[in-house]
């Protein structure tokens, strides 16, 4: 097995939400290898957006509270090291892609200019070599006709040449972890599949290490090669995402593949999960899903931790883990 | 809004300032039981006392109690204020939502007009207002109110555009909703917030802007007791007879200030942007 | 014989618009015709430029029609020549993001109410003071109590039972739901099509559901049409839509759909 790049360990934290502390992440375990595609998958509030920020040290200080835990990234413990050092790995070791390509573009800038800055900052190439590069950078994400596109502005592109214009700056120092949240949520399906696509090549050509965030679990299927689900900040279930997805161990990610009309027959309904999100503020005790789980038993009321299934399955559930042990 | 008037009174500043407007109030609305004497009545042999015990804050060139003059000013310089603006803000709210939402020619002639309006310094355009209208606090009020008017009806201009744009206007439309309808119902309410917040800035300007047109003769006619009008006199004295003018300017000062910070305080606190 | 309930012929729609002194136009809508048979879901699926969103617009007459007929229940409701009524009522919309649909200084019942205000004919003696309100915001998986409340205290799930209710209000035939599962997650987005399919049974309803999400088109619609910057290029049955398709545009969006289960057949 290949040396983990993003090592993160029973990472827990709260935000102070008008005076009250709201716990947002518990115990959040996430291991990526170099080279290798991971898939954080959960619904609104589930917590994946704050996994990703709190991996650069990007949440905001005077609310955020880490309780527990700690991050590596690439042997380094993020938590414990100083802003300056974490804002080193930012854009250089550490590459981000959001949903929202145009929040990062300089709409001012033309795209070779903004490339060729973002270059130079974070290498010691000379004027001439940083030029060459923006070039092949952008050739790199497929673009076909990078002499033109160097010189316009974002407004000028598409929602997807945007997007592969984000991605060329964000691989261009060549970094070992790229964290794309949503990155195709905002296009439309068959850019969509270029683009994931895209990321999937580079991640193979480069060895990136890839955390793909997403709601979406067509999109995961589709490129990650492990799957982690998050349920209010814990995580539920993880493995390879052909375990997890084809044979979902967990109760909620059984309901959640349930819920997709993709599958259902017609006339048939869809399955639905009962009951409502839980309000975080009051973190219930035990298994965080168990007012919601048609399966919940006695042991409910205690937490579960993440349990083997087998060499790379675990699962937060204690109907599945009495099972494995009996 | 009992939690918004703790959260103002919270903070140091805006607690004060809460406070004193609350005494404002109080004294505006009840002036004429809390003067010791008449504001207007003349006393020649009482001219130009120092501040003692009999009048707080002495008396005038003609013996009237500069005390009883200042609490019977705050009615007519607050109310005179609140007045212009109120008027300012609602013409300007319905004129610019209608031309906001409108949009087409009406909104271009509507807008241009504001730029002639706005090309002006506020004063200058005050001054030459009341000057025309003729001297009287009415008038006053009334140019005060035109000179403020631009302000409202962009505003409301600009929130309609944005308000026109969301799926509730359009929702409302496929319902075969009239125009009037949505702008009552869809977009005034929605954009009340600034104005509320504009409002709240703008009166201690106005007050302002009604003492200088007092001071310069054209507000309030004597023997009204207006404190632009009073200071315009008591300048006069400043140097033998100092309380004339400090009082009656010290009572234009906290009021204005007590205005701004809370004008101030209600942004903060409806701004969404500002808040957390 | 079956009337169709809704006929749109050889509709175009054009935006002209100036750029830098340069005068451009869009052709959003070419030449598209369909018919919709009451009691049926019909899907209109399309990236964005499609034209679908104008389409609805132009239904729900928000824009004009440049050329080209659409008649509803075999009475003209819009054609270049303009004038025509508009049957407010009998067609309804549900848009895409409830956040922005419903006025947040509304109480639940004004919000559901509104429409009502505007009726005209029959129906406003018929439904101009109804009681409805209550009934349908429990078909619509709410409680009575919360008709008080506003909408920013109910979740995303919610809002869009709001918006569904009010399009219920009117009992109408017709009801065009622009992407209104995109904003949800996707537990809500199973839970509101659930609830799509009961109220369409229950009430009668005739849907023309527009969406780019190839899952819920499947999963919904009896018949499907597939457009193409402006162009109709693919109109049939569900099942030969996503089993048979013929042109190549159609396969080629239904080839990018990312299905969890596309990718595990293949391994």
């Amino acid at each position: 097995m290949s040396e983990l790049v993003l090592d993160i360990k029973d990472l827990s934290l709260s935000f102070l939400t008008s005076g009250t502390p709201v716990s947002i992440l518990k115990s959040v375990e996430l291991q990526i290898a170099a080279g290798e595609i991971v898939g954080l998958v959960g619904e609104s509030g589930s917590g994946k957006s704050v996994t990703a920020l709190a991996i650069s040290k990007l949440l905001p200080t005077q609310i955020t509270t880490f309780s527990s835990g700690s991050i590596y990234f690439n042997g380094m413990d993020i938590l414990t090291s100083s802003e300056e050092s974490v804002a080193q790995l930012r854009g250089k070791k550490i590459g981000f892609v959001f949903q929202e390509p145009m929040t990062a573009l300089n709409p001012t800038m033309t795209i070779g200019k903004q490339l060729f800055h973002v270059i130079r900052r974070h290498s010691d190439l000379s004027k001439e070599q940083a030029q060459a590069k923006v070039r092949a950078a952008l050739e790199e994400v497929l673009i076909a006709k990078p002499e033109i596109v160097e010189n316009q502005y974002p407004f000028q592109l598409s929602g997807g040449m945007r997007q592969r214009v984000v991605i060329a700056m964000a691989m261009s120092a060549n970094p070992a972890l790229l964290i794309a949240d949503e990155p195709t949520t905002a296009l439309d399906v068959t850019v969509q599949a270029e683009i994931l696509n895209l990321i999937g090549k580079l991640a193979k050509v480069h060895g990136t290490a890839v955390l793909l965030i997403s709601h979406d679990l067509g999109v995961i299927a589709n490129t990650c090669s492990k799957v982690t689900v998050l349920y209010a900040g814990e995580v539920v279930e993880t493995g390879k995402v052909s375990d997890v997805l084809r044979t979902p161990l967990h109760p909620y990610t059984q309901a959640l593949v349930k819920s997709l009309p993709d599958i259902a027959a017609r006339g048939s309904s869809l399955e639905t999960i009962a009951g409502e999100f839980p309000d975080l503020r009051k973190r219930p005790e035990g298994c965080i899903y168990a007012p919601r789980c048609p399966k919940k038993f006695d042991k409910c009321s205690e937490s579960p931790v993440l349990m083997k299934v087998d060499n790379e399955h675990s699962v937060a559930c204690w109907a599945q883990g009495s099972r494995s042990s009996s | 809004m009992l939690k918004s008037i703790k959260q103002l009174v919270k903070n140091r500043f805006t607690g004060g300032a809460f406070i004193s407007l609350c005494v404002i109030a109080f004294i505006a609305i009840f002036s004429p039981l809390l003067t010791p004497y008449s504001p207007i009545d003349t006393k020649p042999e009482d001219r130009l006392l120092a501040p003692g015990h009999l009048h707080y804050f002495g008396t005038d060139e003609l013996g009237r109690d500069i005390f009883s003059r200042i609490l019977a000013g705050t009615r007519i310089s607050v109310g005179i204020a609140l007045f212009a603006i109120l008027l300012a803000a609602f013409v300007g709210t319905f004129i610019g939502s209608f031309s906001g939402f409108i949009g087409r020619w009406i909104d271009q002639v509507i807008m241009r007009s504001t730029d002639v309006l706005l090309a002006f310094p506020t004063l200058v355009l005050a001054l030459a207002l009341s000057a025309a209208l003729g001297p009287s606090i009415v008038n006053a009020a009334l140019a005060i109110a035109i000179v403020k008017l631009p302000i409202y009806m962009r505003l409301a201009r600009t929130q309609a555009l944005s308000i026109s744009q969301t799926l509730y206007v359009k929702s409302a439309r496929t319902f075969g909703v009239k125009s009037g309808w949505i702008v009552r119902r869809h977009i005034v309410p929605n954009l009340l917030t600034p104005i509320v917040i504009q409002i709240s800035l703008d009166i201690g300007d106005a007050i302002l802007l009604i003492a200088t047109l007092g001071f310069l003769g054209l507000g309030a006619q004597p023997p009204t007791p207006e404190w632009g009008a009073m200071i315009s006199t008591g300048w006069n004295y400043l140097i033998d007879q100092w309380w004339y003018p400090t009082f009656t300017g010290a009572a234009i000062f906290i009021t204005v200030m007590a205005f701004n910070i809370i004008g101030d305080g209600i942004r903060d606190l409806l701004d969404p942007k500002a808040g957390e | 014989m079956n009337q169709d309930l809704l006929v749109v012929s050889g509709l175009n729609k054009t935006f002209s618009f100036k750029n830098k002194g340069v005068k451009h136009e869009n052709h959003a809508v070419k030449d598209v015709s369909f018919a919709i048979k009451p009691g049926e879901v019909f899907g209109l699926v399309g990236e964005s430029g499609s034209g679908k969103s104008t389409i609805a617009n132009l239904l729900m007459n928000l824009e004009s029609v440049d050329s080209g007929e659409i008649t509803f229940n075999g009475v003209t409701i819009a054609d270049s020549k303009a004038q025509n009524s508009f049957p407010y009522g009998d067609i309804q919309v549900v848009f895409q993001d409830p956040r922005s649909s419903l006025d947040p200084r509304m109480t639940i019942r004004q919000i559901i109410e509104e429409p009502l205000r505007f009726l005209s004919g029959a129906k406003k003696t018929e439904l101009g003071n109804s009681s409805d309100v209550v009934r349908l915001i429990q078909a619509v998986g709410l409680r009575e109590e919360h008709l008080d409340r506003r909408p920013h205290q109910f979740s995303g799930g919610q809002r869009q039972r709001v918006a569904i209710a009010r399009a219920l209000i009117t009992r109408p035939k017709l009801v065009v739901l622009d992407e209104p599962t995109s904003a949800l997650d996707i537990s809500v987005q199973a839970q509101v099509i659930n609830l799509l399919k009961s109220l369409q049974s229950e009430f009668g309803l005739t849907y023309l559901f527009i969406s780019h999400n190839m899952g819920v088109v499947k999963y919904l619609c009896d018949r499907v049409g597939v457009l193409n910057q402006g162009e109709l290029v693919e109109l049939a049955s569900n099942e030969d839509i996503f089993n048979r398709p013929t042109h190549p545009y159609t396969k080629k969006l239904l080839s990018s759909v990312p299905s969890m289960f596309k990718e595990m057949e293949s391994q």
